[in-house]
């Protein structure tokens, strides 16, 4: 059989550049934190698909760390889960196959995480929800050896409460 | 040591499925290695672009997915390795002035391996602002790795299943299924792969468990390690199985293994539908159709030919039709028959064959019908 080179796409132009109308608008939020709390220490907004809301998982579990959006009269706006945004402990893996990684305290608890939000015109302010500070955290997570009988929500929270509230825009 | 050992070159879209604004983002970072080691990195980028596409939920979404190369040369290569650790390990004593400061021995554990995660983190935004995953690969054959806001891993062998793992931390929200500390006696924590409730009706992923399967799944008596023990029911199968969150019991992931406690092994079903519900929304959405000529050809009486057309995104959906041009043909005149090849990750070669079953020379269009288009 003869084959014919027919070439690659021609296709007409795709747009004439300009960005399209429907960008999706929101807010990239900077978040620092040291054992004694978390701060918001930027606001930038940009062009950007935010995750999807996950109050369906807050309302299923507190037991842990989001963010939430509130109107002007507190109510929840949107909400979204953030997985271990302190660094309490590190991850330390192994190069042998099959292993499980495990966890071991850090020396310094301070650092950054940054969550992207939708930018809704109705939300004037931004919540975080945690278990404790991270210096209550780390001193949870790693108080007693293990097999001692430690358990993690016998002397802490059993669910989230607010670590920080701001205004989304600064007045 | 830092920002002064280095500079950031630029950054390349080696995966391009649309708009940064509309699409999943990945940016990958260099550290430790010299201006003359940037192949090296890009070699290495694109083996970890390759191992995520090989990666499901990873393929199933990939039109979903950008990634971002971030250039960044430093005045030395590798990173730190102290001599003696913490931990007791030992390491070359070799001290480097890299960009982003990676080392060995952080927090005194040998394989932790990280820099300065605050300027790497900048470093992404400033490539692709609110970028949604990212990863350094640090130039040294030592195996070491770290999460947090950022992934860190070096080019040993198997250490990019740390980046894999970590993302699934920092862009999916999914929580270890492993264990460390013995009971989690706190409420229900939200990530998705990991719950406390134990009822069948009401457990986080209660429509996903057989009613042939007993709840919990594998209990954990002793409490003070991950057990052992066979899982009691066939691989695959979806239950509560104790440990997660670090804790070894009083808290349950969904199968005996997952990628969150086994580094190499795949997501289980849970988590793999927690990252494909997060990409799904980046998908390309429905933009077509857009149609057009892509070649002409001409058949005597039953002959057959064969044409070839390559360079077509993998993420179109493609159709395609001949017409016959000239002459007016009373009957059937064209069959044609299309084959797909996969010529890349990106790339689509379709061969469309095309047979003439007139009785007299036909002309005719190769015609395609672009469905859905980024």
């Amino acid at each position: 059989m003869i084959d014919i080179d027919a070439g690659s796409p021609t296709l007409p132009p795709r747009d004439d550049g300009t960005p399209p109308d429907t960008a999706p608008r929101a807010w990239l939020l900077v978040f620092e934190y040291d054992e004694g709390g978390v701060r918001l220490v930027e606001r930038q907004r940009i062009e950007m698909l935010a995750p999807p809301d996950d109050s369906e998982l807050t309302q299923q579990g507190r037991a842990g760390h989001w963010i939430e959006l509130r109107n002007s009269n507190g109510e929840a706006l949107y909400r979204q889960v953030i997985a271990q945004p302190f660094r309490v402990s590190a991850e330390v893996f192994s190069p042998r196959e099959g292993a499980t990684p495990r966890r071991a305290p850090v020396e310094v608890v301070e650092g950054r995480f940054q969550v992207v939000v939708p930018d809704l015109p109705a939300a004037t302010d931004v919540v975080f929800f945690g278990l404790g500070t991270p210096g209550e955290q780390k001193a949870r997570a790693f108080r007693a050896p293990l097999g001692t009988g430690a358990s993690f929500g016998a002397e802490g929270p059993s669910e989230a409460s607010p670590l920080l509230s701001e205004k989304l825009v600064p007045r | 040591m830092g920002v002064a050992d280095g500079a950031v070159i630029g950054t390349t879209k080696i995966v391009d499925h649309g708009p940064d604004s509309a699409r999943w983002n990945l940016v990958i970072l260099a550290e430790g290695y010299k201006d003359t080691e940037m192949d090296k990195f890009h070699f290495a980028a694109e083996a970890f672009v390759t191992k995520l596409f090989e990666t499901q939920p990873f393929r199933a979404m990939w039109c979903a997915i950008n990634v971002h190369r971030v250039d960044v040369k430093s005045t030395d290569s590798g990173a730190d390795e102290p001599a003696t650790c913490g931990d007791g390990g030992t390491g070359t004593g070799t001290m480097t002035r890299t960009y982003f400061d990676a080392s060995f021995c952080r927090d005194g554990m040998s394989r932790l391996l990280y820099g300065d995660m605050a300027l790497a983190q900048a470093t992404a935004n400033a490539a692709v602002p609110g970028f949604q995953a990212a990863i350094v690969i640090v130039n040294s054959t030592r195996y070491g790795g770290a999460g947090g806001s950022v992934a860190w891993f070096s080019q040993a062998l198997a250490a990019d299943e740390i980046g894999v793992h970590e993302l699934g931390h920092s862009a999916f929200k999914l929580a270890d299924e492993y264990g460390g500390n013995d009971t989690w006696t706190a409420g229900e924590p939200p990530e998705p792969n990991v719950t406390t409730i134990t009822d069948r009706a009401t457990t986080k992923w209660a429509s996903r468990i057989s009613a042939a399967t007993p709840l919990p799944t594998q209990d954990n008596p002793g409490c003070a390690a991950m057990t052992t023990a066979a899982s009691p029911v066939p691989a695959g199968t979806i239950g509560l199985f104790a440990g997660g969150s670090i804790f070894y019991c009083g808290i349950y992931h969904p199968e005996h293994k997952c990628r969150m406690q086994i580094l190499g092994d795949p997501f289980c079903k849970v988590c793999s539908d927690a990252i494909a519900a997060r990409l799904r929304q980046h998908l390309p959405k429905f933009s077509g159709p857009i149609t057009g000529t892509q070649f002409q050809g001409s058949l005597a009486a039953g002959e057959t030919k064969r044409w070839f057309t390559y360079n077509w995104n993998a993420c179109w959906h493609v159709l395609w039709t001949v017409m016959p041009t000239a002459p007016v043909t009373p009957g059937p005149a064209l069959r044609h028959r299309v084959r797909v090849e996969r010529a890349s990750r990106e790339h689509i070669t379709y061969w469309i064959s095309v047979t003439n079953e007139s009785k007299v020379a036909v002309e005719f269009d190769g015609r395609y019908e672009i469905v859905v288009r980024n």
